[in-house]
């Protein structure tokens, strides 16, 4: 359903994405793992043009674009069949959590007020603010804000959501409550991209973990291939660093 | 020094008969310098090529021009040009016909172009990247994130350097006596003029001005309360 074929990314002469081939069925939940400054987070936002990449292709449902002559109608194209869950939530704060959700449908899509409304609302119960609809960000808890994020991305009922490391702005407290959310979104079966270092979530969740170093793709597999079988030396040293007790318990 | 109280109340009526006209001169030129600042706001800061340089030219032409002088430039250049051009057309209107009003407004929207563009951009650098890349991610044009997210955001910000703006162009407005247009100011001015009672005149201009300054200042705080509502009280 995505098909990413050899994307490369430079900043100035900082090579950061040295083609990297990613393909992600329907339904299915990647987890991407990998040192800081792997590369994953461009990676991400490549995928729904944030930042443009210098070369490759991907193709989204029934979109082909090559990402550098990529024209703006595509790159519209592709970010309406994408939605994005940011580490700093970014929600918009002159909106309130259900205008935040309702954003994307009722300018982006033009659906009705009404049924944006109902689908905002909808959302907003499902990632347990039912009580929080007409709240101000600057009101909510971090956790609450990343929940009206992941509601916002919802509603939008995409082909796919972008993660990126959406639990580590959070106060350790507040990281379970969004992982459940992600969780329950994930056994509905939408499709998800996952960059986080919360390992056990990761291992929990993930349908297929890829774990990146140096702008590469450097393994892939299962939980279990990955964190008990792992084949190359670098994420062996990666896991052994991250999770020590990995080693011994599973 | 007998300071004449009877004499001042009269400047002062005189004042507020022509109160309307300063007004005039602040608010019109304030309401197009918003609307063409906030334009030249945002072709500076998505940096449109040649444009984007153009109007930053522009600006600090403007910017650096004193008041008067702009006045008297736009004066000159109007009543001369508006003359040859009715000479080469054989029209019978005169540049002396214009009324002088117009030529003010047009010299006080340029420099209230000037600042408030500078104010609006100021605003728009104040709202998050964040706020871009979300609304992009959510299937937002440029125009609709524009409208909806960031000029939304970036006028409370703005707000108090807009009321200063405003302060401003009330108080430049008195400069329009260099072009015989009678303003409050010179409405005081008049009457002094046979008796000399130029204190009292001045003084009686002074209450006006603070008067009009308060009504100001507490228009734009209600608006920056009314506009920040999303803001998270600060406790003092
Ligand atoms: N806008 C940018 N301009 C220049 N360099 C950038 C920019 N964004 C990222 N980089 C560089 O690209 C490299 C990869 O960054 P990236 O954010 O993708 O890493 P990451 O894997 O997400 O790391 P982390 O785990 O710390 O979030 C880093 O060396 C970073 O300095
Ligand atoms: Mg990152």
């Amino acid at each position: 359903m995505i098909k990413i074929t050899d994307i490369h990314k430079a900043f100035g002469k900082n090579e950061v994405l040295k083609g990297i081939d990613v393909e992600v069925a329907k339904g299915e939940v990647i987890v991407i793992i990998g040192p800081s400054g792997s590369g994953k987070t461009t990676l991400l936002r490549c995928i729904n043009f944030l930042e443009k990449a210098d070369s490759g292709k991907m193709t989204l449902g029934s979109t082909q674009v090559a990402f550098k002559h990529a024209t703006s109608k595509e790159i519209l194209a592709i970010r309406r069949q994408t939605a994005m869950v940011f580490q700093s939530y970014n929600l918009f704060n002159n909106k309130t959590a259900l205008e935040n959700v309702m954003e994307g449908l009722v300018t982006a899509r033009k659906v009705p007020l009404r049924q944006a409304a109902e689908i905002g609302k909808n959302m907003l119960d499902k990632v347990g603010l039912a009580d929080k609809h007409n709240a101000y960000p600057s009101r909510l808890s971090g956790g609450q804000q990343q929940r009206v994020g992941i509601a916002r991305a919802l509603a939008l009922n995409p082909e796919v959501i972008l993660f990126d490391e959406p639990t580590s702005a959070l106060d350790p407290t507040l990281v379970s409550e969004v992982l459940a959310v992600m969780k329950k979104i994930a056994q509905e079966g939408i499709t998800m991209i996952v960059v986080t270092h919360e390992m056990s979530f990761a291992y929990d969740i993930a349908n297929r973990i890829l774990f990146m170093d140096g702008g590469v793709i450097v393994e892939q597999g299962t939980p279990k291939d990955l964190f008990v079988n792992a084949k190359e030396e670098r994420t062996k040293q990666f896991l052994k660093r991250i999770v020590p007790e990995w080693s011994y318990n599973i | 020094m007998n300071f004449d109280v009877y004499f001042m109340l009269s400047a002062l009526q005189e004042s507020l008969k022509y109160t309307w006209v300063t007004l005039l001169l602040a608010i019109v030129p304030f309401f197009f310098g918003i609307l063409f600042g906030t334009v030249i706001a945002i072709i500076r800061f998505y940096r449109v090529k040649v444009l984007g340089e153009l109007l930053q030219l522009f600006v600090v032409i403007i910017k650096g021009t004193p008041g008067m002088v702009m006045l008297l430039i736009v004066y000159f250049a109007l009543i001369q040009g508006f003359d040859t051009i009715s000479q080469t057309f054989h029209l019978a209107v005169k540049s002396k016909d214009i009324n002088l009003i117009y030529i003010a407004f047009a010299a006080l929207t340029l420099t209230a172009t000037a600042a408030i563009s500078e104010t609006m951009r100021g605003a728009l650098t104040a709202v998050a990247t964040g706020q871009y890349e979300a609304s992009y991610s959510v299937g937002l044009t440029k125009r609709q994130t524009l409208r909806r997210i960031i000029l939304p955001q970036a006028l409370p910000v703005a707000i108090p350097v807009l009321c200063s703006n405003l302060i401003g162009l009330i108080k430049g407005s008195s400069l329009v006596f260099m072009i015989s247009v009678t303003d409050l100011m010179n409405a005081a001015l008049i009457p002094a003029n046979t008796n000399y009672k130029y204190l009292e005149a001045y003084i009686a201009a002074a209450l006006v001005y603070w008067v009009l300054n308060v009504v100001v200042e507490n228009i734009f705080f209600w608006l920056e309360q009314h506009l920040s509502t999303y803001k998270r009280e600060v406790l003092v």
